[in-house]
């Protein structure tokens, strides 16, 4: 401890300065902690310091009668007096706080001034749901507000379309600009999207690019009005002809890895390898009670133990899974969409698609992944495989080895499209 | 069950409150020989005797450190103060020893006595007869704020606050003293700091209290005929806020009018704005419209006082702004 006495600024917080009324103490003579030894001034009320510690009155900085500002020392308490002990009072000047000068503030001249967009905050909040951009939306609000109800009204707008109009992607698949080379291409599951590789992705280094189109019905990409898995597949093949790439190595995860399958002999765009993750159409099984809870759900607590179902540790479902997947169904049509692939390709909880004739046809390397403790569909379909299928079970490993073991993944996918000859 | 007059209602908590507790007593100009102004306190010194029913000089700001002292002194004052219009005569004593020795004095001293006032215009009184004063009692921690629209909540609320350890400043209406609804007999308590929803609706939230509350649900009958559904909530108290039941409506109907009698700036009005601002943004579709008496004096004339005050018809205007 310093042996300060100094004017502290709580007395009150309005207070910048204080007259020193009456020192208690006496210059050199002891003082305990607690005493009082000096006693202030401010506006209105007057304030006793006390000693913070023991020891000797030593100096005195602030005499009565001077005005000091918050902070100042007023004087110092000492162990004993030092030699040079000052008999009289020091005449120190205690600076007054400077009255404080607002900065002036920065003018920031922007060359590029956005349109100021006037919404509702629920407006705001819904089209964020929605995945709608304000700016596309027209406000019908004094002075052209967006209220809830042009949200509304937009996402109605957005209703399913026929089969033969697929819009094209929203964005494109992974703003890849058109190249001939091959691209890799994540062909997501069923209620998923193009984020479900997000996990991944970042052990994908080396791959020269990636592109992730979604499944009709699924993220940005409008629903079929009759889904079928050829219909899937077209949808997923325009994708990837946007791209301008003429040949690709395929990766598809359940329902994804069908569509994968179905693609591998397709004529525009030349698929180099095959790797599917947990596929579908290798038999009749699937957890039917997980698709009806999963479409279900309208909670992230009544979705959650779905979920958890999907991996083999729960603990490796992402933060937020649940709400991403139900924010996802909030946008225009995304639910009863995927309710109709449901129903239409897993009718009863049964498988009604069929891959092994696809798999049989393909000639380059094909891999499948599939976790031993899959609860989605079993691992079992593996057994059936052709010879020339390269099969990896992961032990312990539930419906989302991309998700619960993405580095291992990746090295397999890797090598899979490494062998392309 | 009965049908009652306010004013009635406000008498029966009295009596009823008078009966079962002793230490329950009446002071105020007139309230006693006279019955009060307003005759809510009619018969009730015939009934408790001149001790317990007590006329004062008028001398409001006096009067209210008396009802400060001698609830520290272990009674419970009912203290009338005519016209809200000298409740600023009240504040001192609200303000600097009512609210805040419970407080000072470590939870020691409570203070278990209602300032009874009514204010409001409509009555042709002028400018010293009409006021509306909700924010400046309003606006002082420690002190709960009453203002009952209905003849049952005003029993019932006038009972409560008599029970209440803390002071209470409870806001009556002279335009709300004749109207009649069905009050429940007996021992009927409404439970301080608890709004109401006085009319359901799923468009807009309509936020009053006090007569403001019959002016709402003019206005929501207006609207209904337009096709539009107009919620009600009848605030019953103003301090402490049942914020809840405002969140509540407003995440029904994403649009909020916010209705008080008292002056526009600083308002009360402007804190309930506030309010739903803080806690409601996300819900909001529309700017929070408000409506309140314009910031002069009261008029004495009736058609500049119909203008300055808020009625049914800008209630309505209100709403339909904010669903524009």
């Amino acid at each position: 401890m310093s042996g300060d006495i100094t004017l502290a600024g709580g007395a009150g917080e309005y207070m910048e300065s204080a007259t020193v009324v009456s020192w208690s103490a006496k210059l050199g003579e002891p003082v305990k902690v607690g005493e009082v030894v000096v006693v202030v001034e401010t506006a209105k009320a007057a304030t006793e310091i006390e000693a913070e510690r023991d020891g000797v009155l030593a100096e005195i900085l602030a005499p009565e009668g001077a005005e000091v500002g918050i902070g100042a020392v007023l004087g110092r308490i000492a162990d004993s007096l030092p030699a040079s002990a000052p008999q009289a009072v020091t005449m120190v000047e205690v600076p007054l706080p400077a009255p404080a000068t607002p900065e002036m503030p920065a003018i920031v001249v922007s060359g590029e001034v956005g349109r100021r967009i006037s919404i509702s905050p629920l407006a705001r909040r819904l089209a964020r749901q929605a995945g709608l951009d304000p700016a596309e939306l027209t406000g019908s609000g004094p002075g052209g507000r967006i209220k809830s109800r042009d949200v509304e009204r937009a996402l109605r707008e957005c209703a399913p379309v026929p089969a033969a109009a697929i819009a094209p992607p929203a964005r494109p698949a992974s703003a890849m600009p058109a190249t001939t080379a091959a691209p890799l291409v994540l062909i997501h599951g069923f209620g998923a999207n193009a984020a479900a590789w997000n996990m991944l992705r970042p052990h994908l280094d080396g791959v020269r690019q990636v592109l992730t189109p979604e499944l009709p019905g699924h993220g940005r990409t409008a629903a079929l009005s009759k889904p079928s898995l050829d219909g899937l597949a077209e949808a997923v093949l325009e994708q990837i002809e946007a791209s301008g790439a003429s040949e690709c190595d395929l990766v598809g995860h359940s329902l994804g890895g069908a569509v994968a399958a179905v693609l591998s002999g397709n004529l525009s765009v030349r698929v180099r390898s095959l790797t599917l993750i947990a596929p579908a159409g290798l038999g009749p099984e699937i957890d039917g009670a997980f698709l009806a809870g999963f479409l279900t759900a309208r909670t992230p607590e009544g979705l959650q133990p779905w979920l958890d179902r999907l991996v083999g540790d729960a603990a490796t479902l992402p933060r937020g899974y649940a709400q991403a997947v139900l924010r996802e169904r909030e946008r225009c049509g995304v639910g009863a969409a995927q309710a109709e692939v449901a129903q239409t390709l897993f009718p009863d909880g049964t498988q009604a698609i069929r891959i092994a004739g696809d798999l049989g046809r393909f000639s380059g390397p094909l891999k499948v992944i599939w976790g031993s403790a899959d609860g989605i569909i079993p691992h079992a379909h593996q057994n059936d495989l052709p010879g020339h299928v390269a099969c990896h079970r992961l032990k312990g490993v539930g419906h989302m080895p991309h998700v619960e073991a993405g580095e291992l993944v990746a090295r397999l996918i890797g090598q899979c499209v490494r062998s392309v000859i | 069950m009965a049908m009652m007059r306010y004013a009635e209602a406000l008498r029966a908590a009295l009596r009823e409150e008078m009966q079962r507790d002793p230490s329950v007593w009446l002071m105020g100009e007139d309230i006693a020989v006279y019955g009060g102004v307003f005759k809510v306190s009619k018969d009730l010194m015939e009934e408790f005797g001149p001790e317990r029913v007590r006329d004062t000089p008028i001398s409001e700001q006096t009067l209210t450190a008396m009802a400060v002292t001698a609830a520290m002194a272990g009674t419970r004052p009912v203290l009338e103060i005519m016209y809200a219009d000298f409740l600023p005569l009240s504040v001192d004593a609200l303000m600097n020893q009512a609210s805040i020795y419970n407080y000072i004095w470590n939870g020691q001293v409570t203070m278990p006595f209602v300032l009874r006032t009514q204010g409001g215009g409509g009555a042709g009184a002028g400018a010293q007869h009409s006021k509306s004063l909700d924010a400046l009692v309003a606006h002082i921690p420690g002190i709960k704020v009453v203002a009952p629209a209905t003849a049952a909540d005003a029993k019932g609320l006038l009972k409560a606050a008599i029970r209440d350890d803390h002071p209470v400043v409870f806001l009556e209406h002279k335009l709300l003293y004749n109207t009649r609804d069905e009050v429940p007999d007996g021992e009927h308590l409404v439970e301080i700091g608890k709004a109401r929803i006085a009319r359901a609706g799923t468009d807009v939230s309509i936020i009053a209290s006090s007569k403001m509350v019959v002016d709402a649900l003019k206005a929501a009958e207006e609207l209904a005929k337009e096709g539009i559904s107009a919620e009600v909530v009848d605030l019953r108290t103003l301090r402490p806020l049942d914020r809840d039941t405002i969140r509540a409506s407003i995440a029904r109907t994403h649009h909020a009018v916010v209705v008080n009698e008292g002056w526009r700036f600083c308002g009360y009005a402007a804190e309930l704005s506030a309010t739903i601002m803080e806690s409601c943004f996300d819900d909001l579709d529309a700017p929070v419209e408000r409506v309140a008496t314009h910031d002069i004096p009261i008029p004495y004339s009736e058609p500049l006082e119909s203008t300055v005050l808020p009625d049914a018809a800008k209630i309505a205007a209100a709403a339909r702004r904010a669903l524009a």
